[in-house]
């Protein structure tokens, strides 16, 4: 529970502090790029969280379901 | 007449700004006894000026000579997974978005079903963005056709899994080239989480792996993405705390380097690192007395184990446009991948490829 805790409040600082620094509309050609959005296609990406998965003792991290097959 | 004009204008206006996107993929991952051929197909495209659908159907193809997948001694076996699945996001207003998603896994001894709630909304005129998932999957495992196949003889064993994913994130605009992003996901394992062909060896004779019902696992995961517009290159660092109550703590750092090298062509590097702990229960070798105790937790299962992985890969991404074509296809985009990976256990090393074709379009 503490560990949860502690979590919790590095997520309630990290978008505290979001409400500090202001990027105008205008300024976000950079940010809008394909890159700056995400380098790897839904594709690549869900490949890659099932073998990872299925060989590692680890997962999670990335907002997506993880297990869900017979290859542990 | 004039309603029904202005009407098909108004339709044709907002269909002339829904987009999507198709692609086509096909990944190969080969190590020491175990190959993975998956084609799949992903599509996503507006529904209308608020909505948005994402949809994928794929083949699992694992060829593997590992008793864990149900084969008696060393012979090869085959296992085909089939997975579909989708996920639809509504926009209301003041940048709030909402959504849920959907996933159905079947092969011959597995099926699963994940179904999933989220929501997010954009603060700070949308610098801050928080999303939070809630789901649950339901997985059924069986080894009855291998032991009606006569190819394990064990008893038939039909087990549960139920999985809940609570993943809570925030991205943050900290300057017009860098974004960062911080994701927490909390999962909670409850039912069958052994291998149903793997046994443990080492006894009088061997034994069904035996490993704790319950599985209550944190990952958090931290990310920075900069853009540096002089070289056109994008840097990305990223970094995976990961532990749960089964013992193993692991550690995930990674870098990508994205370089835009000509116009719609794109050179990408990746390095990975991977270490985990072994799990409270796991050993090399049981004893004759750990194995006969059914009270006692033991595994063969090798990501149990204490070990490392490195991961070096390149991708070339070229648009099609390069090559002078145009109309529709100017936008669709050729992708290659290969990565070599390096896994200090009884995995051993292995190769990935991957190959996509991706068609941009608007409708």
């Amino acid at each position: 529970m503490t560990r949860l805790k502690c979590l919790l409040s590095v997520v309630a600082l990290a978008t505290t502090l979001g409400g500090c620094a202001v990027v105008k509309p205008w300024q976000r050609e950079d940010l809008a790029r394909r890159a700056m959005v995400s380098d790897q296609d839904a594709g690549d990406a869900r490949f890659q969280q099932h073998a990872r998965g299925a060989r590692e003792g680890a997962d999670g991290g990335s907002g997506h379901a993880a297990g869900g097959c017979g290859c542990n | 007449m004039r309603a029904f004009v202005a009407a098909a204008l108004l339709l044709a206006t907002s269909l002339a700004h829904a987009d999507g996107e198709v692609s086509v993929r096909g990944a190969y991952y080969k190590e020491r006894s175990t190959r993975v051929e998956q084609p799949m197909i992903d599509a996503e495209f507006d529904t209308g000026p608020k909505g948005h659908l994402e949809a994928h159907f794929l083949v699992d193809s694992i060829t593997s000579a590992s008793a864990a997948t149900g084969t008696a001694n060393g012979q090869e076996f085959t296992e085909t997974r089939y997975e579909v699945g989708g996920d639809y996001t509504y926009d209301l207003p003041r940048y709030i978005k909402v959504g849920g998603q959907a996933k159905y896994s079947t092969e011959s001894d597995y099926f699963s079903t994940w179904l999933a709630a989220h929501g997010e909304i954009g603060l700070w005129e949308q610098n801050t963005t928080l999303h939070l998932l809630l789901g649950h999957s339901f997985d059924e495992i069986t080894n009855g056709i291998a032991v009606n196949s006569g190819a394990i003889g064990t008893p038939a064993r039909d087990e549960h899994l139920g999985t809940t994913l609570v993943s809570t994130s925030v991205t943050q605009l900290l300057t017009p080239d860098l974004v960062g992003n911080l994701t927490y996901d909390f999962s909670n394992l409850d039912g069958y989480q052994a291998n149903i062909y793997r046994v443990v060896r080492g006894g009088a004779q061997p034994v069904p792996e035996r490993v704790p019902d319950l599985r209550r696992r944190h990952a958090i995961a931290a990310s920075l993405r900069a853009y540096i517009r002089p070289s056109r290159t994008t840097l990305v660092g990223a970094y995976r705390f990961y532990v749960d109550d089964w013992g193993i703590v692991a550690h995930t750092p990674e870098a990508r380097v994205i370089q835009n090298v000509w116009r719609g062509i794109d050179l990408r590097a990746r390095f990975r690192y991977y270490t985990q702990t072994q799990a409270n229960f796991y050993q090399d070798v049981y004893s004759q007395d750990q194995i006969s105790n059914p009270d006692v937790f033991v595994t063969a299962d090798t990501k149990l184990s204490a070990f490392q992985t490195e991961i070096l890969g390149g991708d070339l991404v070229v648009s099609l446009g390069t090559f002078g074509v145009g109309g529709t296809w100017k936008d669709a985009r050729i992708e290659l991948n290969v990565e070599r990976i390096w896994q200090n256990n009884a995995f051993g090393d292995a190769w990935v490829g991957e190959a996509a074709f991706t068609v941009p379009f608007s409708y």
